[in-house]
């Protein structure tokens, strides 16, 4: 299997220019990602899930440390640069949808396409397959504020497919959805993981979302405290993961 | 706490949404205040008191009162709208909304009060400024500074009035608010390309045509063209035309244009200027009006100034004056020698003679002599480049006064020429406006008569030496610099004038008649131009309001897809693309009627010979009009995009 997403040693402090109260938000983090991986991190509020995300997708820079995807040093690149880079190789599903309402949902779903000055035909073609694969090729005409969240998210799945990205970072998917939305939410990452075979990397606070994962690792006041992966039976593992949160810190409440 | 210090508390918070709200009022009232320290300026009032512009100040004073009624509702309800989370969350937490209600009233009496003082009293400052500037940059001698307390008052008036309006209008929306609704913010908006759109848009486009073919109509009959009923109809026209354009031609393109390639390279710009179209079009359209009438505004005196020139040019000579019996008596000698001194370089005198005899009709005001000038048809021809011919005992009576009619001498009429002692009898030809050897003015009558050369020189030959006038037109190179020489010659002339008959034939001169008219124009010029100034500057006003307002919405958009990934680069054109369609295509429509309205007001003067200056001058207007948007258009896109993008890394 190849690494797609190999972390090495990532530190991000804050707050170092004032001098004396600095923050340590992630400490040498390293961790590797491979091909087909759909990798889960979880960890209690203020653990660092947030920043760590941002950094692996570009969004941040890390103080100390390299991201390597598909074997580029994306630490390297400067913001342009990384604007192509997301784009081209990665995908995204955000807690928030991030859709854009002057868009058609088939538009929304083309849109890394769009800016990638593609072809006509073959962003028809694709926005077709993944939208019946995802059973939302009927409301394809639809804008995004007269769709359900579950819809919406579905289509923010759909999205960061569109372009075979490298890896799919997910944050929060499930964050604004209810039980059953989450779970048919889930299931359109996981089919995609599997059909697809799509690396994802999601940060989740929710153990049911957690569950469709293939392996977990559980951050701390930004250092990886644990790592478990999965048998295959989603209801062993969603106990499993249930055990964990209560051992790293009164996290059971989040269900 | 009380309910008042939660007021206090949210207004230090809100500071920045209720400081653009503030500007905005503030802004208008200056303006409107501007208009009405102009309005109720003494001596403008008593220059204008039985004018057209009278009309044109009244017509201003309304578009202006409509503006700003307009601006600060919108002002107003976008500084409501900006808050509705806020509102939601006091209405969830259980306020009532008649404490809602209050809680606005009071915010807004804070806002309302102090915008009129500091509006009036910066209006107050730059009014002294500005008048003072105008009346010397135009050198208006009848137009002084003055201040009136009407001013004061009806501003004051007109933005209670205003004022209460918004409050009353947005005091009934929040009574129908639902917390619902509020939490959704404003993310609810139409964008489906409804079927009526694409009608509507193109049914825009036929009324706009429509009402430019019926412009052409009205304004071709004179009995049609001052009529108020037609061109009400016309303006109501080409308004709704426009409204119709803006509202929904986008919608009707983006149909036909829809999964073209060129509608998805460009997506996101056409998608987000259609989307601010739909937003914005009570905008785009106040705005279309302003320019046009900005650019009408500005055109009209610019055009008039320019034409005192060529009308001035319309005079035969540079100078001219006539000599008759006993009446400005310089001999030609002296005149020559003159003119040679005068410094300015003198090119030709041209002397021609003529009979002035006393006629028997009455004619009208002009022919306060109850005489004629009386030429021969070879030398009116050789003077004129008119080919003539006129037979024996036959008068042709060609009128110089600019009014229709025949002036009192009718074609087949008999009339008598004489000198006291001889009489002669002739039958008027015909009678007509039309080329005549001298400017009206220099000779006291409504036309001058031509006959054969065979009755010339018989009456010559016969009459009292003393009843040959002599036409006197001097020529220089240029006639700009000749106003001293005027007056040397007219100074010279005067003091040749014994019995005081030598008021009766003035010394004509282009200097003059170009002084004459400007300072004619000069008022008209004055407000005009001055109430131009401030529609320009009410446009740029509702721009940067627009602009200011929806900077949150934009960052809004752009973090979406910054997280996808969009470079600096991307963001800088849709932001190109989408502020290049706010600034100039309200500036194109408004061409239009600027245009239009130039075109009626040209034939309303009947002065269908100046539309061509009239149409020329608007069209430099309107390019000056561009370049101060192009820059003004420059100069925001880079701000606004180095604001958004500094939002976005920022947040990130």
């Amino acid at each position: 299997m190849s690494i797609v997403l190999e972390v090495k040693e990532v530190k991000k402090i804050y707050g170092v220019q004032n001098g004396g109260n600095s923050t340590v938000a992630l400490d040498s983090i390293s961790f590797i990602v491979e091909k087909g991986d759909f990798i889960g991190i979880m960890g209690p509020s203020g653990s660092g899930k947030t920043t760590l995300l941002n950094i692996l997708s570009g969004i941040g820079k890390p103080s100390y440390g390299e991201v390597f995807i598909g074997g580029k040093n994306i630490t390297s690149l400067d913001k342009n640069e990384m604007s192509l880079f997301r784009r081209q190789h990665l995908g995204f599903v955000f807690q928030e949808f991030n859709l854009m309402d002057s868009l058609t949902l088939k538009e929304n779903i083309m849109l890394p396409m769009i800016l990638d000055k593609k072809d006509k035909e073959q962003m028809e073609a694709k926005s077709e397959e993944i939208m019946k694969l995802f059973g939302i090729n009927e409301i394809a005409g639809k804008y995004p504020y007269n769709i359900s969240g579950g819809q919406q998210q579905r289509v923010a799945v759909s999205r960061a497919l569109v372009n075979d990205p490298d890896i799919i970072f997910a944050d929060e998917p499930t964050g604004n959805l209810d039980s059953k939305s989450s779970s048919a939410v889930m299931k359109c990452i996981a089919r995609m993981n599997q059909e697809r075979e799509s690396t994802i990397l999601m940060v989740t606070h929710d153990a049911f979302a957690a569950s469709f994962c293939k392996k977990i690792i559980f951050i701390k006041d930004g250092a990886i405290c644990m790592e478990i992966v999965s048998s295959g039976v989603r209801k062993a593992f969603f106990d499993q993961i249930l055990d964990c949160l209560a051992i790293i810190g009164g996290e059971r409440n989040d269900l | 706490m009380t309910f008042r210090d939660v007021t206090i508390k949210n207004f230090k918070r809100n500071v920045r949404n209720f400081s653009s709200y503030f500007m905005c009022s503030a802004f208008a009232i200056t303006i409107f205040f501007l208009y009405a320290s102009l309005l109720f300026n003494n001596s403008v009032r008593e220059g204008t008191a039985e004018d057209v512009i009278r009309i044109v100040l009244i017509l201003s004073l309304v578009a202006l009162t409509l503006f700003s009624v307009f601006f600060i509702n919108y002002a107003h309800s976008s500084f409501i709208k900006s808050r509705s989370k806020e509102f939601a969350i006091f209405m969830s937490l259980g306020m009532h909304k008649n404490d809602l209600q209050k809680l606005i009233l009071l915010e807004n009496l804070i806002i309302s009060v102090s915008s009129l003082v500091a509006g009036i009293i910066t209006g107050a400052v730059f009014s002294r400024l500005f008048q003072n500037i105008a009346i010397d940059l135009l050198d208006l001698k009848e137009v002084s500074y003055s201040f009136s307390a009407a001013s004061f008052v009806v501003t004051a008036v007109v933005f209670t009035v205003i004022f209460a309006a918004s409050q009353l209008i947005s005091s009934v929306k929040v009574g129908k608010l639902d917390i619902a609704d509020l939490m959704k913010d404003s993310r609810t908006q139409d964008n489906h390309a409804k079927k009526n759109d694409t009608i509507l848009g193109l049914a825009g486009v036929g009324l706009v045509v429509a009402s430019i073919l019926f412009l052409v109509l009205i304004s071709n009959h004179e009995s049609l063209n001052t009529n108020p009923f037609m061109i009400i109809s016309y303006i109501l026209m080409s308004f709704t035309g426009i409204y119709m354009i803006i509202a929904h031609l986008g919608n009707t393109l983006i149909r036909f244009l829809k999964n073209k390639k060129f509608y998805y390279r460009h997506i996101l710009s056409i998608t987000e200027i259609n989307h601010k179209f739909n937003q914005n079009k009570r905008v785009m359209f106040i705005l279309s009006i302003l320019s046009g009438v900005t650019i009408f505004l500005v055109a009209s005196p610019f055009s008039l100034l320019q034409l005192s020139e060529s009308i001035a040019e319309r005079n035969k000579y540079d100078i001219e004056y006539i000599s008759v019996t006993g009446v400005h008596t310089l001999g030609s000698g002296q005149l020559e020698q003159m003119m040679k001194q005068s410094g300015e370089p003198f090119k030709s005198i041209t002397e021609t003679s003529f009979l002035n005899l006393k006629m028997n009709l009455e004619g009208d005001k002009y022919d306060v002599l109850k005489s004629k000038p009386i030429i021969s048809q070879d030398r009116y021809n050789l003077l004129t480049g008119e080919k003539v011919t006129v037979g024996a005992g036959e008068a042709l009576n060609i009128i110089t006064a600019w009014e229709p009619g025949s002036h009192g001498i009718d074609p087949g009429a008999a009339i008598a020429f004489t000198d006291g002692t001889q009489t002669f009898d002739f039958k008027v030809k015909s009678s007509y406006h039309g080329n005549w050897f001298a400017t009206a003015s220099s000779y006291p009558t409504s036309s001058g008569i031509v006959i054969s050369n065979e009755d010339y020189k018989d009456m010559a030959a016969k009459i009292d030496g003393g009843a040959i006038g002599t036409h006197y037109g001097i020529n220089f190179t240029d006639w700009k610099g000749t106003e001293g020489i005027v007056q040397r010659l007219k100074d010279a002339l005067k003091a040749t004038d014994k019995d005081g008959s030598g008021q009766w034939f003035a010394v004509s001169s282009k200097i003059d008649a170009y002084k004459e008219l400007k300072n004619n124009y000069s008022l008209f010029v004055f407000i005009t131009s001055l109430v131009g100034v401030l529609f320009f500057v009410a446009g740029g006003m509702v721009l940067y309001f627009k602009q200011y307002t929806e900077i949150g919405n934009a960052i809004v958009f752009f973090r979406k897809l910054y997280k996808i990934g969009i470079s600096d680069r991307e963001i800088r054109t849709v932001v190109s693309a989408e502020l290049l369609i706010t600034f100039f295509v309200p500036l194109l429509l408004g061409s239009l009627f600027g245009y239009s309205f130039i075109y009626l007001v040209t034939h309303v003067m009947s002065g269908s010979d100046i539309l061509g200056e009239f149409m020329k001058n608007t069209t430099i207007v309107i390019a000056i009009y561009f370049l101060f948007q192009l820059s003004f258009y420059i100069i925001t896109k880079r701000k606004y995009v180095q604001e958004v993008v500094r939002k976005l890394t920022s947040a990130s």
